[in-house]
């Protein structure tokens, strides 16, 4: 006997044979017309690389109606693949609150990452994130030296502590301190600038880009 | 029946601040209710000592009779003393200038009313709250046959289905109506008005608000005088008869005083309004009562009641920008334009996903080990024989609880009981004063009044309580009348001691050893304190209370998802930039075409924040590479994203 199965079952199944961006954007529809946003789990499940990419890109641009994907979360930052990554941070930055320290401590620990893109996406957290998701993460940190750092994010930095640690000799640190002075270039470019004349392209490239977005919202006068 | 007392002066207290919001009111309803307790306890005892240094005084200088003295000082000097002392605490914070202009006529009239219900409750718990024990049961309360006229006292019923009910009411009117008007709140309405006119006037026309005062005062000294001068002639026979007559319509007195007085607060609200458009509510000029109305139902009960507070705030301002000195102002302004931002930030639906409903607060806020807390029972205890005397004794068929009071062990038990309230009244009256500076630095000038108010009535405890004190260390007998053979306030000399110490240690409660106390991450605790300048902080923490903490943490998400939701957030179809940097939308694909309502500054705004998502994408894209399996429908989405930023600066270039 078969068995009915609705327009977003199709698509998933679709998408776990043949992964194509048709598809993730039908897909993405449906959840906007109601389709259960947890049946996308599925794709996380379906053992296909591409399809948990896809799935990951349509969790993401869920926003923050991917709330009820959250406990996937953590087998998507654990994947090799960079792109989950990527999308997987997104969902913790729209979606986690305090109750999800842990997750949002696994994401954090990504900054020691081997992949330099990886830890240009978790600077991007580190940076955006609200104190409330800090705070949640700090106490599920295991290494000291990012509790500590990361509960310097939260309760925020002179400029001259983040300056002073843009040049440390650790690499951390200094990614660390860059993130921190992206959080208060809305009141002070002073440290972003800084770190945006740095040598350390991973450290000028991400302050570049900042101070690109700041004058986006808001243009030098 | 004392709780039923209570009940009828808080109701009426309720209805003249209910239709004082439709006309203009600022001041809320926690600081009315606390004004009732000042009225009972700080009007009241200084009404006591005005009148008992008046007529003593009098007597032992002329050499009077002390009864001739007291029956004429009734409707001669007493009824001035007493309407003056209930607007009394409106001058003594009108002297803080900040807390002075942002009242507005109306505040005046409904703190009034409550300032005078609270005194008209004290009279009627001292004469009758000792005597329920004579009580004969009816369908709507209870009557007192205490003399010639008996007193009928009403019940919940009753009392919800009247306007302005008194507490206790002479039987020739209850037979026929239900309970009369409540005459100390009806008349202190009206001296409300008048004070308000002589806090908020300009030059000589201010003393016009001496009229009012004075007309309550002569129309109570009529009434004075109609019930208790038997051979009548001379003066009062001339003056008091028109005052009785306009004593008829004493139930129209409050409305009146709210058309007066509201007709003034609006033509300062539409005054301030044009001149501070800056504290408006959504993207339009005119009235912003639909952006109000649509905040107000985004998350219940919290939206609804930020929005209320919202436009007090935003009244208040508006009085103090019509009077108050810019100084004075600037720093108000900013508050309330701090506020309107915070609604703007939080104006969707989203923002408030994370803030706790009330059943998840009340899970959250752990009751059980917080009341096990030695503070609160040592409070609670105090509070005991209180609430023993005038609440579980307080009906016909627990009256014996009150008689036991009589006993000597009661009285070495309530002696230990009144020094150890006493004490514990001046540790927190002293650390109000210490917090008191702290409240008047305030931009919100109701803290100060607040914390003015809790002096006031802490006072008024402390020194009635010291009264009976001293009666018990001289001898007085718990079943004897507080004040012998004499008629100061009628009341006072026919209460026994044992009821003076309850209503006394009464004012205890007023001074709880704690405070409900939100915390980040939308939790609460109950904070079981002894520090009073730490209470005085914490209520006027936030011109708009618990909810505001709820507001800041909904703006909080708001300004994380990109601070872009803006004043036009809820117009936007949901469209806007969230923490990631990228723009969302509950439908995938973005419009077509703008929707014709949208405002230019919903469209610059929007702009900005899709160059921003377009710029976090592409960088996200650089770094992803062309050939990943979400890589087309990432570019799809950028393109798309541009294609509709094209449209909008086609609009707002005009082309």
């Amino acid at each position: 006997m078969g068995v009915i199965m609705s327009r977003g079952d199709e698509l998933i199944d679709l998408l776990r044979k043949n992964p194509s961006d048709h598809t993730a954007r039908a897909l993405l529809s449906e959840f906007s017309a109601g389709y259960p946003v947890e049946q996308l789990a599925s794709l996380f499940h379906s053992g296909n690389p591409a399809a948990v990419e896809i799935g990951a890109w349509i969790a993401s641009e869920l926003g923050d109606r991917a709330t009820p994907l959250l406990p996937e979360i953590p087998s998507l930052l654990d994947s090799p693949v960079r792109a989950i990554k990527f999308f997987a941070i997104d969902v913790i930055l729209a979606c986690a609150g305090p109750d999800h320290g842990p997750a949002i401590a696994q994401a954090i620990t990504l900054i020691e990452d081997a992949d330099e893109a990886v830890r240009w996406k978790t600077m991007q957290l580190l940076s955006r994130a609200s104190e409330s998701q800090l705070d949640a993460a700090v106490g599920h940190l295991s290494s000291e030296p990012i509790r500590s750092l990361t509960a310097s994010l939260s309760i925020g930095s002179a400029q001259g502590d983040i300056t002073s640690r843009l040049t440390s000799s650790d690499r951390t640190t200094r990614l660390f301190a860059a993130a921190a002075a992206a959080r208060v270039a809305d009141k002070d470019r002073g440290a972003l600038e800084l770190a945006a004349s740095l040598a350390d392209t991973e450290i000028s490239t991400f302050a570049k880009e900042q101070l690109e977005l700041l004058s986006i919202r808001r243009p030098p006068s | 029946m004392t709780l039923f007392m209570a009940l009828a002066a808080g109701y009426g207290v309720l209805q003249v601040a209910a239709l004082g919001w439709a006309v203009g009111r600022s001041v809320r309803i926690g600081t009315l209710l606390l004004s009732i307790m000042v009225g009972l306890y700080g009007c009241g005892v200084a009404a006591l000592v005005l009148q008992l240094l008046y007529t003593r005084g009098l007597a032992a200088a002329s050499g009077a009779r002390l009864f001739d003295v007291v029956q004429t000082a009734s409707y001669t000097v007493d009824p001035f003393i007493e309407e003056l002392v209930k607007v009394a605490p409106l001058v003594v914070v009108g002297l803080h200038v900040r807390t002075r202009v942002q009242w507005g006529l109306t505040d005046y009239v409904v703190l009034g009313a409550a300032l005078g219900a609270g005194f008209g409750l004290l009279e009627a718990i001292l004469r009758f709250s000792h005597r329920v024990d004579q009580a004969i049961e009816l369908p709507d309360g209870w009557l007192l046959p205490v003399s010639l006229f008996p007193i009928y006292i009403p019940d919940a019923g009753a009392t919800l289905s009247s306007w302005l009910p008194a507490p206790a009411t002479s039987a020739d009117f209850a037979f026929l109506t239900g309970p009369e008007t409540f005459l100390h709140l009806a008349w202190s309405a009206v001296a409300g008005l008048g004070a308000g006119m002589l806090l908020r006037g300009r030059g000589p026309t201010r003393l016009l608000g001496l009229a009012p005062i004075i007309l309550v005062a002569a129309e109570h000294a009529a009434v004075n005088y109609d019930l208790s001068v038997i051979d009548r002639s001379g003066f009062g026979e001339i003056v008091a008869p028109p005052l009785l007559v306009a004593h008829r319509w004493l139930w129209l007195y409050p409305l009146l005083c709210l058309a007066v007085a509201g007709w003034f607060d609006l033509r300062d609200v539409i005054r301030g309004k044009a001149a501070l458009p800056d504290v408006r509510l959504g993207p339009e000029p005119g009235p912003d009562a639909a952006a109000i109305g649509s905040f107000a139902l985004l998350r219940l009960p919290w939206t609804p009641l930020i929005a209320l507070r919202f436009v007090r705030l935003r009244r208040s301002l508006m009085y103090a920008h019509a009077r108050g000195p810019a100084a004075a102002v600037q720093a108000w302004h900013t508050s309330v334009r701090e506020v309107r931002d915070q609604m703007n930030r939080a104006g969707t639906a989203a923002a408030w996903q994370r803030v706790p409903t009330l059943r998840s607060l009340a899970h959250s806020t752990p009751l059980g080990r917080s009341l096990l807390n030695w503070r609160l029972l040592v409070w609670l205890t105090l509070l005991l024989p209180s609430l023993t005397y005038l609440v579980i004794g307080g009906f016909p068929t627990t009256a014996r609880v009150q008689d036991a009071f009589a006993s000597s062990t009661v009285r070495a038990m309530l002696t230990a009981l009144l020094i150890a309230g006493l004490c514990w009244l001046l540790w927190q009256l002293l650390g109000t004063l210490r917090g008191l500076s702290a409240a008047m630095g305030q931009a919100y000038g109701e803290v100060a009044a607040l914390a003015w108010f809790r002096l006031m009535s802490g006072a008024g405890s402390l020194v009635g309580g010291g009264f009976c004190l001293w009666l018990l260390v001289t001898g007085t007998g718990l079943d004897q009348t507080v004040v012998n053979n004499v008629h100061v306030l009628d009341a006072l000399g026919s209460v026994l001691l044992a009821a003076a110490i309850a209503i006394a240690i009464l004012g205890l409660f007023l001074f709880p050893p704690l405070s409900v106390v939100a915390l980040a991450g939308g939790a609460s605790t109950i904070a079981v304190t002894l520090t009073p300048a730490l209470v005085t902080t914490l209520v006027g923490a936030g011109a708009l209370g618990y909810a505001g903490v709820m507001l800041a943490q909904a703006a909080d998400a708001g300004k994380d998802r990109g601070g872009s939701a803006g004043p036009t957030g809820p117009e936007r179809a949901g469209i806007r930039l969230d923490r990631t940097g990228k723009l969302h939308s509950p439908d995938p694909k973005l419009p077509e075409q703008v929707p014709k309502n949208w405002t230019r500054a919903e469209l610059e705004e929007l702009a900005t924040d899709l160059r921003t998502s377009i710029a976090n994408r592409k960088a996200e894209q650089l770094r992803l590479g062309e050939n990943t399996p979400a890589g087309p429908a990432h570019r799809a989405r950028i393109h798309e994203e541009e294609r509709f930023l094209r449209t909008i600066e086609k609009i707002l270039s005009g082309t």
